[in-house]
């Protein structure tokens, strides 16, 4: 009984073993009782190479395209040398072209090929030559996905045409081998589900984040494994989430604009990838423009301004001989407001469109979300009030560092006294934190029509500024 | 107006210039402070302005040094500064007194540019051999130094017609209709149908839209360009038009168009060779803010040539004073 029954299965399995080697023979090239057409037998052992030109890429509707198919085998050689008069038959070579998902294939002189079997098939004058060209009829939408799937068999063409025995036509001496070639249309992605690539790339920078909790987590973990707990974790990670102490923010800071700036820097690779080559069609022009925007942003106000603030915060206490920051609370409230205010700069990729109006954000093209093509894209609105919480979190960042030089020196320290590195520090922050970040828009002067608080204005009835922010703009 | 000569790029060299020295500078001091200040280095004890660890350097304060640094940079800065004034002069303050201006309206849209004429403009190409004289009541195209011209192509208005040359003369010539205020033009070509010779008349309030038209502007005048951003549909009240901005790379000019700015920007420049170059948008303005291209095109007027030579050199601009009046 068991004996049996691993017969059947050993029968079973080598039958399914035996599956793909018959279906890659369709019947032979045809079965069609036509001379050097009947089932050929012969071994597919690679020798032969099925060479296609002049298919596009992606078809065009209804559009008619030549292309050759040439087989090319350097193994055999013709029987008695392509010589009629030693018993050559004239046979080279047959094909068999069958074609799914719409559209049609004819072969440019008629004589050469037969429908036979559902395929299109060579003719006794299609025999005489290893080379052979064909009209492509692309289907009449081009959504469709058309697969040509290619016989080409490479003969010597001994004996006698049709004969049992006879070279290359069935029996022996026959060198086949199988080619698919896929070609879609011009809109055939769209049924296919794709996703841009910003969006696939932001969810992997998600991903990324996560990733680096988890490595944390293990970090801790690796430290003491017996005593971990989820609680302990938290034990340990609260107080860095909690911290006021600047050298803390400082590091946080600095770990939060390199993670940045390295953000910043895979968007720049993307586009510049695409502006690697004239008429190069890796990014669309609303992708490439999101990209730019969002690696200006990223690089500026995610990566270079949060490592300034990280670089203050743990130096300039140290060199004026403070305790701390003037508002230690402060300070950590902006790293969280700079934190938060990210996913609302990247959410426009989720929600349809990743912002496009680059880092310098002019009016009237930012506030003109609701206008089609000729506006900004939808992302734009979330992508303005993240960068209100930017400007909330610098400003608070500044006037933190000001105020501590101002009132924290150490005794002795008088001004003339500070390290010149703190002088310049403290006018650095006059000049970049205090203007660029309050309103840096209204600080390239010239002859803007629109009055510094434009966009706010009409940016707040579609969105929910936050007060305070509303409050920081306006004074 | 090739680019070496104009105040722009005079500006550029300058201010290379200073870069170059102050990175040395600074660079200079930075390395040299790594050096000797380096860890494991002995400091040298026998001067009052070692260092000590653990000692806030009161010692080595030096106010002359301190000051030095704030006033010599502000200096340069300011000196620079109003060094480049001299390129927004050489733009604003053309010299609009002068007779020989051109004024020309240029709209952007998103995204195209449109040239309105404000004056009319007749124009001709110069060294083909070829000369079209065309006034009221007669038209007159003479082949002489030009043996290939095959085919004269004229164009009154709307009416185009094709004419053939028989020998130097002009065969079938009709009746010219000198009208000002049609869009005029008389093409030449050889037997293969390449463009020899072009006069043209391009009549007041002509527009020219890019990017399948260049703008057309006369050599040795000061083109007085008069901008505005306008929007595509002026039906939809939402949209006054976006920033663009007019950039000649090779001229080294570029100038904002601003939206819902009555008045409008201006751009005050003389060419004085003639040329073709490319115009780019500068400013970001949308989805096809890439594809915002076009030329202009530098010509003589019908029966002069681009002799003049405005004599901005590199060589003998000793500073920015000495451009006025928007010559480059």
């Amino acid at each position: 009984m068991q004996r049996r029954t691993i017969a059947l299965l050993g029968l079973v399995i080598a039958s399914l073993m035996l599956i793909p080697q018959f279906s890659a023979m369709p019947g032979g090239i045809g079965s069609g009782a036509n001379a050097g057409c009947t089932c050929h037998a012969g071994g597919n052992d690679g020798s032969t190479v099925i060479l296609v030109e002049g298919l596009p890429e992606v078809f065009n509707a209804s559009e008619t395209y030549l292309f050759t198919i040439t087989l090319v085998n350097d193994e055999m050689t013709l029987y008695g040398n392509g010589d009629p008069a030693q018993g050559w038959s004239g046979v080279q070579a047959g094909f068999r072209i069958l074609v799914e998902g719409g559209g049609s294939v004819t072969t440019v002189d008629e004589s050469y090929s037969q429908t036979m079997d559902g395929g299109l098939t060579h003719t006794d004058d299609g025999n005489k030559f290893r080379s052979w060209e064909f009209e492509y009829t692309a289907p009449g939408s081009d959504t469709d996905t058309t697969e040509i799937t290619i016989i080409g068999n490479a003969v010597s063409g001994g004996a006698v045409s049709g004969g049992a025995t006879g070279a290359g036509d069935g029996a022996g001496n026959d060198y086949w081998s199988i080619k698919s070639v896929t070609v879609p249309g011009l809109n055939a992605e769209a049924k296919a589900p794709t996703a841009p690539p910003l969006v696939i790339l932001l969810t992997a920078i998600g991903l990324a984040i996560s990733v680096i909790l988890l490595g944390t987590m293990w970090v801790f973990y690796q430290r003491n494994p017996q005593t971990f707990t989820i609680g302990n974790f938290w034990g340990y990670l609260k107080p860095w989430l909690t911290t006021t102490d600047h050298k803390e923010v400082g590091i946080l800071y600095f770990l939060f604009g390199f993670f940045f700036f390295l953000v910043g820097g895979v968007l720049a690779l993307l586009f510049r990838i695409q502006l690697a080559l004239p008429e190069n069609d890796f990014l669309t022009q609303q992708e490439y423009n999101s990209f730019f925007t969002l690696h200006g942003t990223t690089m500026i106000f995610l990566g270079a301004m949060p490592m300034i603030a990280g670089f203050l915060n743990y130096v300039l206490p140290l060199q004026i001989g403070a305790k701390d920051l003037a508002f230690p609370r402060i300070n950590a409230m902006g790293l969280w407001l700079l934190v938060f205010s990210t996913p609302l700069i990247f959410s426009g990729i989720w929600s349809g469109e990743g912002a496009d109006i680059t880092w310098v954000m002019y009016p009237p093209y930012s506030s003109l979300s609701d206008a089609g093509d000729y506006g900004a894209n939808a992302g734009a609105t979330a992508f303005l009030a993240g960068m209100m919480m930017l400007g909330a979190s610098s400003t608070l960042g500044g006037v933190n560092f000001i105020t501590t030089v101002f009132t924290m020196r150490a005794p002795g320290i008088t001004w003339m006294k500070m390290p010149v590195h703190m002088v310049c520090i403290r006018e650095r922050i006059h000049a970049l934190y205090v203007p660029t970040c309050i309103d840096y828009r209204c600080c390239f002067p010239r002859l803007r029509p629109y009055d510094r608080f434009d966009v706010l204005h009409k940016r707040r009835r579609s969105v929910a500024v936050p007060a305070p922010v509303l409050v920081l703009r306006a004074s | 107006m090739p680019a070496e000569d104009t105040v722009f790029y005079v500006l550029y060299d300058k201010f290379m210039f200073w870069s170059i020295l102050v990175a040395i500078f600074t660079f200079g001091w930075l390395f040299t402070a790594i050096l000797r200040y380096r860890d494991g280095v002995e400091p040298d004890t026998t001067k009052l302005d070692h260092i000590e660890v653990g000692a806030f350097p009161v010692d080595r304060h030096n106010t002359k040094l301190e000051l030095a640094f704030y006033i010599l940079p502000t200096i340069l800065v300011v000196w620079l500064t109003v060094m480049a004034l001299g390129s927004n002069s050489a733009v604003w303050n053309y010299d609009d007194t002068d007779e020989e201006t051109f004024p020309i309206t240029v709209n952007a849209y998103q995204w195209y540019f449109e040239f309105v004429y404000e004056e009319s403009l007749t124009w001709e190409d110069t060294d083909t051999g070829i000369n079209v004289e065309w006034s009221a009541g007669s038209m007159q195209v003479s082949a002489d130094g030009n043996t290939a011209a095959a085919s004269v192509e004229v164009k009154m208005g709307s009416i185009e017609s094709e004419l053939f040359f028989n020998g130097s003369t002009l065969a079938g010539m009709p009746t010219a209709m000198y009208n000002t205020f049609q869009h005029n033009h008389v093409k030449v070509y050889d037997v293969d149908g390449l463009l020899l010779h072009t006069w043209e008349h391009i009549p007041v309030n002509h527009k020219l839209i890019t990017p399948s038209n260049p703008m057309i502007i006369p050599c040795d005048e000061v083109i007085i360009a008069n901008m505005h951003s306008l929007p595509v549909d002026p039906s939809d009240t939402r949209n006054v038009g976006v920033q663009h901005a007019f950039w000649v790379p090779e001229w080294g000019m570029k100038e904002d168009f601003v939206p819902g700015l009555e008045s409008g920007t201006t751009l005050g420049f003389m060419p004085d060779d003639a040329g073709t170059f490319p115009i780019r948008c500068a400013e970001y303005c949308g989805l096809q803010h890439s594809v915002m291209t076009g030329e202009v095109m530098v010509v003589a007027r019908a029966g002069q040539d681009c002799s003049f030579d405005s004599g901005v050199k590199k060589s003998d601009s000793s500073s920015a004073d000495n451009y006025n009046g928007g010559e480059m």
